[in-house]
């Protein structure tokens, strides 16, 4: 994978197997999207539509309800966006496939990208452990789709560094104090 | 309409918007397995306004602590933090001071 800024956009340059995982991952973020909290399975819906905060807050059941509702909202508003980017990916016709997002749009693109890891590591019993392994016979521990979706999970970690790196004002270069 | 009754309103109404005003929610971020350190410290300052220090600092404490209370506030901004934060990915309450 490759990255750059020019003015006011952001390319990012994959080989053919990284633009085939993305094109999973996206296709996989636009079903999630559209479904509603009520509609995904009890993991996926507490990654993604935790009602921890609600509960803390005392909000009653129809207040807690259209909170749903607004966070949905706010995560199918992507859907747009999100489909132009898995059509650009999908119309490449030449390796390395090209994915162009202009500057204002890149922190959307993040934060679709990490809803992704949050929704693998549900689905897929990540957690600590295994976002801690280091070693290849640990690995083998893993079930293929746990493999899968931890694999998923780090590559979107290296995409969604080299965004912020390229973002302005990100706070990428923070550093302990 | 019963004239007596008016004062005794005026000050019921008058403690609920002092409540609803009073800034004493606290919000919330727990910490969690998943989310990048890096996009912790962006999120931090692209909704609560946060400098990078500040986010840093936050960011860190939510890493070591478990848990770091990022604002103090009306319930109605809090809840709004709380939606914005889940909006990105973070796993947050609101709960009264």
């Amino acid at each position: 994978m490759r990255a750059a800024r020019q003015n006011d956009q952001i390319t990012l340059s994959f080989g053919a197997f990284e633009s085939q995982v993305l094109r999973r991952i996206l296709s996989t973020i636009i079903q999630n999207y559209k479904m509603k909290p009520a509609e995904m399975g009890p993991k996926e819906a507490a990654a993604w539509y935790s009602t921890r905060g609600c509960e803390s807050a005392k909000m009653t059941t129809e207040e807690t309800r259209d909170w749903l509702e607004q966070l949905h909202g706010y995560r199918s508003a992507n859907l747009d966006r999100l489909e132009s980017w898995a059509k650009q990916l999908t119309t490449a016709k030449a390796d390395p496939f090209e994915l162009r997002v202009p500057l204002g749009e890149a922190d959307r693109l993040v934060t679709l990208l990490n809803d992704h890891r949050l929704l693998a590591a549900a689905r897929h019993d990540i957690g600590q452990r295994e976002m801690d392994l280091r070693s290849l016979a640990a690995f083998h521990a893993l079930t293929p789709l746990q493999l899968n979706a931890l694999y998923e999970i780090h590559f979107l970690a290296c995409l969604i560094e080299t965004l912020l790196h390229l973002l302005p004002n990100s706070g990428a270069d923070w550093q302990e104090s | 309409m019963d004239t007596e009754t008016l004062p005794g309103t005026i000050e019921i109404t008058g403690e609920k918007i002092e409540a609803a005003f009073e800034k004493n929610w606290k919000v919330i971020v727990w910490n969690d397995p998943i989310n990048l350190m890096s996009y912790v410290v962006f999120i931090f300052m692209k909704v609560l306004a946060f400098t990078k220090e500040k986010a840093a600092r936050h960011m860190l404490e939510v890493h070591h602590q478990g848990k770091s209370c990022v604002a103090t506030e009306a319930r109605e901004k809090a809840e709004l933090y709380h939606q914005q934060l889940q909006a990105h990915g973070l796993s947050v309450t609101i709960e009264k001071a």
